[in-house]
């Protein structure tokens, strides 16, 4: 689990340059996220995400979720998580890397290819978090016929070495600020060091990479988490689309961390009466706008 | 002996789940939303403009299997 982990370094500030290097040797001494775990995933040595070398997809179906500007999608499951956010949807299957069938690479690209040939957008890869499986993404892209629209839904908790390999290869991320601070990263998800990384990413993709910052709202959480978000953002990238969900509902362990219940009317309208007053391109899905 | 082909359809078959919550208050909380649960809550969402987007959204990859 995340929280027992010892880093073995403090989050680095910028980028390394890994192009060029073959996928698979990420995998040799891991280091695809801030945990900087070190593992070797080749030989079966497992790290917070509990990951080896292999991508299973839980499952995968055409959606119309997710923003508009990517629907249909083919969402594309993948297991393993750096993160244990309380109140995930996806878990514990998402937990659970063994899970899952494990499709060639190659073929599987086909099969993607063949799904954006029948209409969807984009294949927006979700998880757990896709980029611990950044080596397989690149294997996707390489063996597919055709560019693949490759979405990846992502904790920004990646290195940015591994932003660096993937750059041209996602089309877009939705990038999931879930935190405004890290008392709150650290409590309701395990995870140290959170802002700092996550705005560092954030800002590096800004300038290279088609980019939806998503928040989602949890009860009780608008003046510590959605308002840094909402207020750093507007700051530091400004115009930035944001897209707003307060649809929180309670799943897994929520109700241990204070997060058992939807959020208020009230709750939603003074969280849209904030990002009124703000500089961002902002939307809002689970809303109560009206 | 020939290599066995990778089952690459068994995720796809297998059935996703859709939870959906009702609030008290009247409130549809939907976790997820697939192309045929469109029209399930287009029954309770009428002239709702986000659904409407995303039923034109579903209709263009119709209209690519046509």
């Amino acid at each position: 689990m995340p929280a027992r982990v010892t880093r073995q370094s403090e989050p680095q500030v910028a980028p390394q340059g890994w192009k060029g290097i073959p996928a698979q040797k990420l995998l040799k001494r891991c280091e695809l996220c801030e945990w900087r775990c070190g593992v070797d995933r080749t030989a079966g040595q497992r790290g917070p995400c509990g990951l080896g070398i292999e991508t299973r997809i839980l499952r995968q179906y055409v959606s119309v979720t997710e923003e508009l500007e990517v629907i249909p999608a083919l969402r594309v499951y993948l297991g393993g998580c750096n993160f244990r956010c309380r109140f995930c949807d996806t878990a514990p299957d998402c937990l659970e890397p063994d899970r899952g069938d494990l499709p060639d690479p190659g073929t599987y690209a086909h099969e993607l290819a063949g799904a954006v040939g029948r209409g969807v957008q984009s294949i927006s890869v979700l998880g757990g978090e896709p980029t611990l499986h950044a080596h397989t993404l690149l294997e996707w892209a390489a063996a597919a016929p055709t560019p693949l629209p490759l979405v990846v839904n992502t904790n920004l908790y990646m290195t940015g070495e591994v932003l660096e390999v993937l750059e041209g290869v996602v089309t877009r991320y939705l990038a999931d600020l879930k935190f405004g601070n890290d008392a709150c990263a650290q409590r309701l998800a395990g995870v140290p060091h959170y802002s700092d990384v996550v705005r560092r990413n954030l800002t590096w993709i800004a300038g290279r990479t088609p980019l939806i910052v998503r928040h989602l709202l949890m009860p009780g959480h608008l003046e510590c988490c959605l308002r840094p978000v909402a207020e750093w953002l507007a700051a530091n990238l400004p115009g930035t689309r944001f897209q707003l969900y307060a649809g929180f509902v309670p799943c897994w362990q929520a109700g241990t961390v204070g997060l058992g219940r939807l959020n208020s009317r009230e709750e939603v309208r003074a969280a849209l009466d904030l990002l009124d007053t703000l500089d961002l391109n902002w939307r809002a899905g689970g809303n109560d706008k009206a | 002996m020939t290599k066995p082909e990778p089952d690459v359809s068994a995720a796809s078959a297998a059935k996703p789940v859709v939870s959906i919550t009702l609030g008290v208050d009247g409130r549809i909380y939907c976790h997820d939303l697939t192309p045929e649960l469109l029209a399930v809550l287009a029954e309770l969402c009428v002239a709702d403009p986000e659904l409407q987007a995303r039923q034109a959204a579903a209709q263009q990859m119709e209209r690519v299997h046509e």
